[in-house]
């Protein structure tokens, strides 16, 4: 074994490069043994980029790593990773819903006897008394599909510990955001399971965005910001401000002075959605306001215009569009009241690939075409064209495969189709990811112009500039609640940014429902 | 077709691709033509060509329909089988009214593909497994109800329609091409058409866009299964015998022409008279083989790796996107 002194990780000067971005700029950090280390940063600080040079996904153009000292060779494989003891749980936790608990923490390393014959008996029991000792009562057949967020997560973490027994000394586990989907009252049980783990003798990299957890949980923090590590800090010197301060880089001046309500007639009214995030959410949209809905990762914001719009069936709650309740509509009844919705994964969920540019734009207001002898095949054709021509679509060809245009002209033309049957409402969920800053200028006009038509526009995203320039209003959204109301003077990206990250005594326009604390 | 692309027009690869199963049925024509001019090329061959394919026509327009929604409806053969068999059974050992047998096979076609439609629509059971799981079942209910054997003696109410001539062809041929008239009208001059395409090639999209997804591949499974049922009728009537095994060797073919058609006209799309082409092709080069001297067999033979090659040339057109 290695010396005593020696930190559990200990990463020297990383660099990472991808094109003329720096990711990772000369970071050096370490932790200790039996440490709970939180890693902070916006994204596109370069948190993900150093998981993954830590998981072998990438190999760093410059710097070394050392494991209790000795080196981690770069990229790592997962059995060098194993053999030292680094052992990992991502976002998405990587268990298999179909299989059973006790085959998705034991697969791969079933104990066998005489002929290859797994000892069910012996796993069985082992996994049950590993499973109570992180005080989870469950039973190991049961399917993982049936389980609770949390206790899935708990089971990953259970698995990713195991690879670690062999070290006497415990290794190193690195939890990637594994509490991002979880809601508040269920996070302490993960918690526990992480103290559990440290007990034990294990350090932890925690990566995280929510500055509660990191306070409650965690013994130092580092914080990166373009791809440089700006701080190490044990906790107990750190407090929601400062950690603030220093994932944004700047002191939080006065930020929110109170709210300006436009007079205009409200359009859309949600009354008490949930879904698997968002709780008990109510809000109103006026006539040609554009509302930004924000949050980290999880918080439920991007969550809202899939179950306004039927995408996904909501657990509770009601549309009313113009005073007429839709009850929970399916994305049809949506669609013909006048809600238009552009989902945010655009290759999969928004257009179809191979159909032609002009059948992606029609096919919301197809009805319209109906003629005396079928689809007015010219009418359809001038009004796909007009679109093309008015939101600047290149080429204007309206017979190309959507699937030939670029990612940006795709997005324009697929806003076409709801812009084309100018609907009471329109859905949207980051309708900048993957689209080039040309484009992305070209979308925020013509929301503008719909807007200014009279279009109300509910606008999710995590990102703060954007939100900033174009909507009225912005919602911030903490684990499926509104905790904050920003807008007019106070709406900028840093008020939104620093909202996102709960600064509880930030002062401004606070929304009763949600207590901050 | 569409007019208004002229640079695809002349790209030659584009319109040797998407005309493929056209130039091969005239290439496959001209072939056997020179090779058997006395038997291959004379009026009588290409009747009965049509003739003997207008069974088949109905079925893979069917079939079309429900891959143009995205789902498979492997249950047409079996339904086929039984309304072919049921007409028989009913009319000739039961002395049934010919319309009220009609009625009644039609209301079994329709009961099995509002079933399919249930469980995959409603359950959500992939299509492939449920028709399979029906079509089995259908064929088995039928052998209990009419028996194994083959039926004959069918009333000439049941057999006229399908034996009469105009214009020196059997009237199925002309069926089978009113039927194809109305499909192409609906696949494309209609909403619904254009809708049935966005639910195949996407449904989770074309679900968010606002397209009723659900009742269009409800309605293509019921579709379907009409089709299966008409092409049983055409079937019973031309040989005025049935047996619940007639629709067997249809499916593969049926299959096959579908997803060929899919290749030509308008290329990588279901289409009507990609269909209807493909199955003349299929047709033409079983027969001109035939004639050439090869034994029965080799129509399976032919059919079975026109299917393989239909697919595969659909998968490296969509590559080459």
């Amino acid at each position: 074994m290695t010396s005593d002194g020696a930190p559990m990780l200990a990463a020297r000067r990383l660099s990472k490069r991808f094109g003329s971005t720096r990711a990772l700029d000369d970071v050096t950090l370490e932790v200790a043994p039996s440490e709970v280390h939180a890693l902070l940063g916006q994204n596109g600080s370069g948190k993900s980029t150093l998981i993954k040079v830590l998981s072998g996904y990438h190999a760093p153009d410059e710097g070394a790593i050392d494991v209790r000292g000795r080196p981690l060779p770069l990229p790592p494989s997962a059995d060098d990773a194993r053999r030292l003891g680094i052992s990992f749980v991502h976002q998405d936790l990587g268990l298999v819903d179909s299989l059973s608990v006790l085959d998705n923490l034991r697969v791969g390393r079933y104990e066998t006897g005489l002929g290859g014959r797994i000892r069910w008996r012996d796993e069985r029991r082992r996994a049950r008394a590993l499973l109570r000792d992180f005080e989870l009562a469950l039973d190991p057949d049961v399917r993982v599909g049936r389980l609770a967020q949390t206790e899935k997560a708990i089971v990953a973490i259970v698995r990713a510990l195991q690879d670690l027994e062999q070290w006497a000394g415990g290794g190193l586990l690195v939890l990637d955001e594994p509490t991002a989907s979880l809601p508040e009252d269920e996070v302490r049980r993960l918690f526990a399971a992480v103290e559990h783990a440290k007990e034990r003798g294990s350090s932890v990299l925690f990566v995280t965005h929510r500055l509660d957890e990191v306070l409650a949980i965690s013994d130092r923090v580092s914080v990166l910001r373009d791809g440089r590590l700006v701080a190490t800090r044990p906790t107990s010197e750190l407090d929601h401000a400062s950690l603030v301060t220093l994932i944004l880089g700047r002191e939080l001046g006065e930020l929110y002075p109170p709210v300006e309500h436009r007079p205009a007639a409200t359009v859309l009214e949600v009354r008490g959605l949930a879904g698997s995030v968002v709780r008990d959410l109510s809000l109103a949209l006026r006539e040609g306001e554009v509302l930004g809905l924000t949050g980290l990762v999880g918080a439920g914001h991007d969550e809202l215009p899939y179950l306004v719009s039927g995408a996904r069936r909501a657990q509770a709650g009601e549309v009313v569009l113009r005073g007429r309740s839709l009850g929970l509509p399916s994305p049809a009844e949506a669609a013909a009241a006048g809600i238009g919705f552009l989902p945010g994964d655009r290759q999969r969920l928004a257009g179809i690939p191979r159909a032609r540019v002009r059948e992606n734009v029609t096919v919301a207001g197809l009805t319209r075409y109906r003629g005396r002898f079928g689809l007015d095949a010219r009418r359809e054709r001038r009004d796909a064209a007009a679109t093309l021509e008015r939101l600047q679509v290149h080429p204007r060809d309206p017979e190309r495969r959507l699937a030939e245009l670029s990612g940006g002209n795709q997005q324009k033309a697929l806003l076409g189709r709801w812009l084309q049957v100018r609907p009471a409402v329109l859905l949207l969920d980051e309708p900048t990811h993957g689209v080039d800053v040309g484009s992305r200028q070209a979308i925020f006009g013509i929301l503008e112009q719909a807007a200014e038509a009279g279009t109300s526009i509910l606008y999710a995203s995590a990102e703060y500039d954007d939100l900033a320039h174009l909507c009225d209003r912005v919602l911030v959204f903490h684990r499926g609640r509104v905790v904050r109301e920003l807008s007019g003077a106070a709406l900028t990206a840093d008020a939104v940014a620093a909202a996102c990250y709960h600064v509880p005594d930030a002062g401004g326009a606070p929304v009763d429902s949600a207590d901050p604390g | 077709m569409e007019g208004g692309t002229p640079p695809a027009l002349l790209d030659l690869r584009a319109v040797a691709s998407g005309y493929a199963v056209p130039l091969a049925l005239l290439f496959a024509i001209a072939l056997f033509s020179v090779l058997r001019p006395d038997t291959f090329f004379t009026a009588d061959n290409f009747r009965t060509i049509l003739v003997t394919q207008s069974v088949l026509i109905v079925l893979a327009l069917g079939v079309t329909v429900a891959l143009a929604a995205g789902e498979f409806d492997l249950s047409i053969a079996a339904l086929l089988g039984f309304s072919a068999s049921l007409v028989a059974f009913l009319t000739s050992t039961h002395g049934w009214s010919p319309a009220l047998a009609l009625l009644v096979s039609l209301g079994v076609a329709l009961a099995v593909g509002v079933t399919n439609g249930v469980f995959v629509v409603v359950f959500g059971v992939n299509s492939f497994i449920t028709t399979l799981g029906t079509g089995t079942f259908v064929t088995g209910l039928a052998t209990a109800i009419v028996g194994a054997t083959t039926i004959g003696g069918v009333p000439a109410a049941v057999t006229r329609p399908m034996r009469e001539e105009l214009l020196s062809l059997d009237l199925p041929v002309f069926y089978a091409l009113a039927l194809a008239l109305v499909l192409w009208f609906l696949f494309e001059h209609t909403p619904t058409g254009r809708f049935l395409f966005f639910t195949g090639e996407g449904r989770e999209a074309a679900r968010l866009a606002g397209v009723r997804v659900d009742r269009m591949r409800f309605g293509a499974l019921v579709t379907s299964a009409v089709f299966a049922w008409f092409a049983g009728l055409i079937l019973v009537g031309q040989t005025g015998a049935a047996n619940t095994t007639y629709g067997v060797p249809f499916l593969l073919p049926a299959f096959a022409a579908g997803f060929l058609g899919a290749t030509t006209i308008r290329a990588g799309r279901y289409n009507v008279w990609g269909t209807v082409m493909a199955v003349l092709l299929l047709a033409v080069g079983t027969t001109g083989l035939q004639l050439l001297g090869a034994a029965g067999w080799v129509s399976d033979v032919f059919n079975g790796a026109a299917l393989v090659l239909a697919v595969t040339l659909a998968r490296i057109a969509a590559r080459e996107e």
